[in-house]
């Protein structure tokens, strides 16, 4: 519970609207420089390898050419998918750790963490066991008689959103959950008095109000989602081709590292475009 | 097994002998090998898993104890790395393995320092085995057909024209995510003839592979999938390493290999340019040389080593999984990587292009 | 008809019992509060009333149709809360609109309806503000103009003034009274503060461990509390234990506990031997100033002084040992009486309450 509760203290803290003063600044300063020396100039000199051979071919390839387009359109298109399932699905379950009673609070916690502390390549590789041609449900079904021949569940778009929705969705729930347990229930009394029916209540109140959660969680999702590797990789059967898979070739296979670098660095560009934007649609709760 | 068993017994015996014959000529040499102070320890970088270990009973325990150097085995072999090392003058690896056309991409970036004929004896390798001054051709190995013995027990797809043919073989395939190998494998099932492959008519493979696109259920990234993939049944054809399926052959899967136009490869070692303990990544190629620790390697992994004598050391039972096997090597097709480290990046841009098209 | 009536109304919180078969009628117009501690049940009352809670037993009537089995919104109730549950996402005007949106009220008439609202409640001009950019008494003001706007058939208020500042929070209760009388609202008020319950109030009810205690006026709770609960959590009092000893004259003569004999204007039910409470406010007792009055004479030394302005209290310890407290209205400097100093005063029979205790004769 404490380590739940840690997590949502500082997914607020991320997302909250500190104004932080000098003393606290120095308190960052060791992770900024640890950033900055091994995460941001390494990065900023691979991206910037085309340019510094004196050329920018690369990144007019990798914003022209067809194939990369369409990699980024198809990336941002499974993103866009992933944060849509993990809203439908994980904000019913933000919601019913925000009521359930402490007993149930707990378990359902036990359950949202216990897949985020397992690595990713496990919980793929469980996806494997269970969507496999011979896997739990094709066996189930044809024992069953409900099929005559496997159902080919795995190694498609589907398969990658299922994985890639269940490794996410946490990320989706926690800040959203860090929201709801702020709202004051007497809103929701208010609503009701004045003559809201449940979904009314729902749609004008409790969704508004939590929506900077949802933004929050929803960028989170987004964002890592457009860089997501394991799983496309595993789920994908090479079917799915994403952009890190792309970069992935690019730097192992074909040695090309200044073409991976313009395309981590559209990656990285189209990724803080979707975060500008959510930022923006976030405004609105500025005044209130 | 217990004859597999006795007969690596045998072998490893046989090593033994061999060594302690050349032990004293070692020692009295030891301290004149290589110029400067001994290492306590070099890196060699490879493959990694099943080959690691096999690496090591074959080769890796005999050079510890010839020079008294301990060796560190590191994976996976990744040519990327290697540039990285190279280009901030860093290497960390006295020698490495380089798969595939990765060996001609290192050399033409100039990741490699010459081998050293001085050191390295490959007399007894074939002449295909000696083109290059900056490699050593540790083994052969061939991507060839995989099939269930579950899925066709009687009547197995024999080239690729029948691999094409999803009438008469039904089921799910898979092939490797990459066009090396693939376009060939359109081209002969297409009717091209194995001599008029290269150079390759791109055009026309990508035509052939519309036709198979919808039956690849995986494109499939590392080795051991494919294997796994039959095992599994995921799919009920698939391309594939011959090491890789007859290690799970070994142990009683329902999957066997034919070997009709399979493309075989080299599989090479490099020593590393600017490499700490240069002088002894060379020694460690020349522990490779030796035929019957080839056979030893070949016993374990399922490829053979080139030097002409090593097939005379292997068990009657590898004998026939082994791409350099009489019957087999007749069969198969080898990949001209001069080709594919011309045209690679380009083609891998269409084959992307064309696999977003089938999505 | 009443307004609102409840009839036997009971609740459980597992074992705790929260209201104990609570009867309540309210007329159209009328003022009701219910006053009691925290933990008495009043919120639950009110909660049961706007059907926020469920009821074990009994039935809520508003204006004779049972709405027991009605949901909140279904209630036509207009409610403001203690910390005014303004929705922060939508504007003043959107406020206000909330609940004739949720009736399917006509865009004009919405228009229309919020604007009066708010011209009621004196908030013209603030229709495009967030809640956030108010002040606390603004906020309070738009949670009332919500409440009324749909013209609702009662008047729910829980705890409204608790978060205001003392000037702001008298100016709001007037402010609300008036509006009350002027919309003729039946409203049901709840608070824990028996000085606002006293100003606003046609009738409260007392409210103790779930029950009703007393219900009346103002006058009559504050003057005439039915049960020393109600006249220790009403007002300032002495209580006096004691015991009647005879009835003269239409006067009780009560033994105290301290030895004290008061004489009190006699009251029905109470006979000889019963054990009783009898309340003097402090604002009551009458200075004597050396002359004595013959009955109800009491002198002491003063141990606490204090000046409040418009009044001024004194903590006396009574000879024989009991402590009395007086207050009086504030004087001039030449007629202050200090601490150490004595005082004398005298009690009208009439001042005097009697409450019968409990289960009397000890």
């Amino acid at each position: 519970m404490t380590a739940s509760a840690g997590l949502a203290a500082s997914f607020r803290y991320t997302f909250g609207r500190g104004n932080p003063n000098r003393r606290q600044v120095l308190l960052g300063l060791p992770t900024v420089l640890f950033l900055l020396f091994l995460f941001a100039i390494p990065v900023a000199r691979f991206m910037l390898l085309p340019i510094a051979d004196g050329t920018i071919e690369p990144y007019v390839k990798a914003l022209t050419g067809e194939l990369f387009l369409l990699v980024i359109w198809n990336t941002f298109k499974i993103a866009a998918y992933v944060t849509l399932f993990s809203f439908l699905l994980g904000y019913p379950v933000a919601y019913f750790l925000t009521v359930a009673p402490p007993v149930w609070r707990l378990i359902g916690f036990f359950c949202v963490l216990i897949p985020f502390w397992t690595s990713i390549l496990v919980r793929t590789y469980a996806w494997l066991v269970i969507l496999g041609r011979r896997g739990i449900i094709n066996e189930t079904l044809l024992s069953a008689g409900i099929i005559e021949t496997p159902l080919a569940m795995l190694h498609s778009t589907p398969a990658v959103l299922l994985g890639m929705v269940h490794v996410l969705m946490p990320f989706f729930i926690f800040p959203v959950y860090s929201v709801m347990q702020r709202i004051d229930t007497n809103l929701i009394s208010a609503a009701r008095g004045l003559g809201a029916p449940d979904w009314r209540v729902f749609l004008s109140v409790y969704l508004p109000l939590t929506l900077p959660g949802v933004l929050s969680g929803a960028t989170l999702v987004f964002i890592l989602s457009m860089g997501f590797f394991i799983t496309p990789a595993l789920l994908g059967g090479g079917r799915v081709t994403m952009i890190s898979v792309l970069i992935e070739q690019y730097v192992n296979t074909f040695l090309d590292w200044q073409f991976a670098g313009a395309l981590s660095a559209v990656l990285l560009a189209v990724t803080l475009i979707a975060y500008g934007l959510m930022k923006w649609a976030m405004k609105g709760d500025k005044k209130w | 097994m217990p004859q597999f068993t006795r007969d690596r017994a045998l072998l490893s015996a046989g090593s033994a002998l061999a060594l302690m014959l050349l032990a004293p000529q070692g020692a009295a040499v030891a301290d004149e090998v290589c110029p400067g102070e001994k290492p306590s320890t070099i890196v060699a970088n490879a493959s990694g898993g099943a080959m690691a270990e096999a690496m090591r009973n074959a080769f890796t325990n005999d050079f510890e104890e010839l020079y008294g150097i301990d060796v560190i085995d590191t994976s996976p072999a990744d040519v990327a790395r290697l540039k990285a090392m190279v280009e901030a003058n860093n290497v960390e690896w006295a020698v490495a393995e380089l798969p595939g056309q990765d060996v001609l991409l290192a050399e033409r970036e100039g990741l490699l320092e010459p081998i050293d004929r001085d050191i390295v004896d490959m007399s007894g390798f074939p002449a295909e085995a000696r083109e290059s001054d900056y490699w050593f051709a540790k083994s052969a190995y061939a991507t060839v057909l995989g099939y269930s013995t579950e899925a066709f027990p009687t009547e197995h797809p024999k080239s690729w024209a029948e691999f094409w043919d999803v009438e008469t073989y039904p089921g799910p395939r898979s092939l490797r995510d990459d066009p090396v190998d693939n376009l060939e494998y359109a081209l002969l099932a297409d009717g091209v003839a194995p001599e008029d492959l290269y150079p390759l008519d791109v055009d026309r493979a990508f035509e052939k592979m519309d036709e198979i696109a919808p039956h690849i259920t995986v494109w499939w990234a590392s080795g051991q999938q494919p294997a796994q993939l039959l095992l599994d049944g995921e799919v009920v054809l698939a391309s594939g390493w011959n090491g890789r399926f007859y290690g799970l052959i070994q142990e009683g899967a329902p999957l066997d290999i034919e070997w009709n136009e399979g493309m075989i490869k080299l599989s090479a070692y490099g020593v590393p340019k600017g490499a700490p303990h240069a002088c002894w990544g060379q020694h460690y190629l020349q522990v490779m040389t030796d035929p019957k620790r080839q056979a030893v390697y070949a016993e374990e992994i399922g490829y053979p080593g080139l030097h002409l004598e090593s097939p005379q050391y292997v068990s009657e039972e590898l004998a026939p999984y082994l791409p350099t096997a009489p019957g087999n090597i007749e069969r198969l097709v080898w990949t001209d990587l001069e080709w594919w480290t011309e045209h690679g990046p380009e083609v891998r841009e269409r084959w992307n292009l064309w696999k977003l098209s089938h999505q | 008809m009443s307004d609102l009536s409840l009839k036997g109304i009971a609740k459980h919180f597992g074992d705790v019992v929260a209201l104990e078969h609570v009867d309540l009628e309210l007329a159209r117009g009328e003022f009701t509060t219910i006053l009691g501690p925290s933990g008495s049940g009043k919120t639950t009352m009110l909660r049961i009333v706007a059907g926020f809670e469920h009821q074990d037993a009994g039935q809520v009537l508003v204006r004779g149709k049972d709405v027991t089995q009605l949901a909140p919104a279904k209630r036509n109730m207009g409610m403001v809360f203690q910390n005014y549950a303004l929705f922060p996402h939508m504007t003043v005007a959107e406020n206000v609109a909330f609940p004739l949106r949720m009736r399917r009220t006509g865009r004009a008439e919405i228009r229309e309806r919020v604007g009066w609202s708010l011209d009621t409640v004196a908030l013209g001009g603030y229709e495009e503000r967030y809640p956030s950019q108010l002040s606390g008494g603004q906020q309070q003001r738009v949670a009332l103009a919500r409440a009324i706007v749909f013209d609702p058939e009662l008047l729910l208020l829980d705890e409204p003034f608790g978060a205001l500042d003392r000037k702001l929070r008298e100016q709001m209760q007037l402010e609300v009274k008036r509006l009350q009388r002027r919309l003729n609202l039946t409203t049901l008020f709840v608070t824990h503060d028996q000085e606002e319950a006293l100003i606003l109030s046609d009738s409260i009810a007392v409210m103790n461990a779930g029950r009703i205690e007393q219900l009346g006026t103002p006058r009559a709770v504050y003057a005439e509390p039915a049960s020393r609960f109600v006249a220790d959590f009403i007002g300032e009092s002495n209580l006096f234990q004691g015991r009647v000893r005879a009835i003269t004259n239409g006067l009780l003569v009560i033994e105290t506990e301290a030895g004290h004999t008061l004489h009190a204007r006699a009251r029905d039910g109470l006979v000889e031997g019963h054990s009783v409470s009898a309340l003097v406010r402090p604002e009551r007792p009458q200075p004597t100033d050396g002359g004595l009055s013959g009955i109800n004479d009491f002198e002491g030394e003063i141990i606490e002084a204090v000046y409040m302005g418009e009044s001024e209290k004194y903590r006396v310890a009574l000879d024989g040992g009991l402590e009395f407290l007086v207050r009086w209205p504030g004087q001039g400097e030449a007629r202050t009486r200090s601490e150490g100093g004595r005082l004398a005063f005298s009690i009208s029979p009439d001042d005097l309450h009697v409450i019968a205790v409990d289960g009397s004769k000890k």
